[in-house]
């Protein structure tokens, strides 16, 4: 529970300054990708601390590819 | 003057490049070589120093069209706005998977060699603040940093290699016939794997002055690697031997442990591990960088520094998520990762030059 409220503390605290500097330079663009890019850094994070000993990204690649080790 | 437009020159990208490669060839090179072509792996950096000429060759024929350009500008001028983009998109995939795992190979180094008890992720964060608090300074700082820290290391490589030659034994290195050909070049394709980062640097030519010394600066740089790495080869296999080498998880490391000089000066590794850790934040800082760029382009962003956090962020759970323990990561990187550095660094860039030539844009 306490990463789950770290992470989440984390995450709107940086992206919060971001987003206030960009909304005050106008700079719309930008600030449309930033949240798409914080929300999958968010969910990303979620899913990772959900679960930390899930089948890890390069035991998934390396079984696609069929190599054991 | 260069520092004001936050572009730095080619030698300094090619000092950057050194320090960086600095790190995976000391890890994995002798092991990764002997593993294919034994005694002979020594002769391996020569040949694959020629697939590594010939993509700095390419590149200088781009920079003679486009001048200020980066490599984005370059890929979307040649294939067009849609299929450059795709292709930019992989890249940036790609050197974001690269740069977490050599933030997680930096922290596992750590804590295997050094530090067993503590936690993984301490070394992690450490890193990537550090990371982040030096890519809102742009480009030039860290240009600047590995000037410093290639000295450093040199010169460190150097004297360990001094000490340890009188251990090493010739006939470890030898007999070759001509039946290690093959082996040699299929040890030289895994060696082009960490070698074709030049690519992934070059990446960046808007922000690189003195890009047409190119063939002449690339040449001297391949040569000081092929002969670098020819010695730290030789040098593991003349301590150790060929048959030990492969099952060692880093033989150059267990290599330095012998040293030993009057029995008063021993356990040099932890110098070793030193080097690692600064030539680990050069290439993490790089990474860092360039994906950042590429994500900028990918976007058609203004600034990236607004990103550079939250990147980060991404970079910290992605590196812990790359694999749940270190053998896992090494059969990765041996068996999958070099290939693809070799399509991305190598194959795609010919392709990109052939199209451009029938396109007639280079």
């Amino acid at each position: 529970m306490m990463k789950y409220i770290i992470f989440i503390l984390l995450i709107t605290v940086i992206s919060f300054f971001e987003i206030k500097a960009l909304v005050n330079k106008k700079r719309f663009k930008e600030l449309t990708v930033y949240i798409l890019f914080t929300v999958f850094t968010f969910l990303f994070g979620m899913f990772y601390i959900y679960n930390p000993y899930s089948k890890s990204l390069s035991s998934i690649i390396l079984e696609i590819i069929g190599i054991k080790y | 003057m260069l520092s004001k437009s936050n572009k730095i020159s080619l030698r300094q990208v090619m000092i950057l490049y050194l320090t960086s490669i600095y790190s995976p060839y000391v890890r994995t090179v002798a092991g990764n070589t002997v593993k294919e072509a034994h005694q002979a792996a020594w002769l391996a950096p020569a040949v694959s120093c020629v697939f590594t000429y010939l993509i700095i060759v390419i590149l200088s024929k781009f920079y003679v069209k486009y001048k200020n350009e980066s490599f984005m500008e370059i890929t979307y001028s040649i294939t067009g706005g849609i299929v450059g983009k795709i292709i930019v998109l992989v890249y940036f995939v790609w050197v974001t998977i690269l740069l977490s795992i050599y933030v997680r190979f930096f922290s596992e180094r750590l804590v295997t060699s050094i530090y067993s008890d503590t936690d993984i992720s301490f070394f992690i964060i450490s890193m990537l603040v550090f990371v982040s608090f030096v890519l809102h300074s742009g480009l030039v700082p860290v240009a600047r940093m590995s000037e410093v820290i290639f000295i450093f290391i040199t010169t460190i490589f150097l004297v360990l290699a001094i000490l340890l030659i009188p251990n090493v034994d010739i006939d470890k290195l030898t007999p070759i016939s001509y039946l290690d050909i093959f082996p040699i070049i299929k040890a030289a394709i895994n060696i082009t794997g960490i070698n074709i980062y030049i690519f992934y640097f070059m990446m960046i030519s808007d922000q690189i002055n003195n890009k047409e010394h190119l063939k002449k600066i690339g040449l001297k740089t391949v040569s000081f690697v092929a002969v670098l790495s020819s010695l730290l080869i030789i040098l593991t296999i003349g301590t150790l031997g060929p048959n030990v080498i492969p099952k060692l998880p880093s033989a150059f490391l267990s290599a330095v442990k012998i040293i030993s000089v009057l029995g008063i000066l021993e356990k040099l590794e932890s110098v070793l591990i030193s080097t690692w850790i600064a030539t680990d934040f050069i290439i993490i800082t790089m990474f860092s960088l360039i994906a950042l760029k590429l994500f900028k382009s990918l976007f058609n962003l203004s600034d990236e520094k607004p990103f550079i956090n939250i990147f980060i962020l991404l970079i910290y759970f992605l590196s812990l998520y790359i694999c749940n323990e270190v053998f896992e990561l090494q059969v990765f990187s041996t068996e999958f990762v070099e290939y693809i550095n070799i399509v991305l660094g190598l194959i795609i860039p010919i392709i990109l030059f052939i199209v451009a030539k029938i396109r007639k844009k280079v």
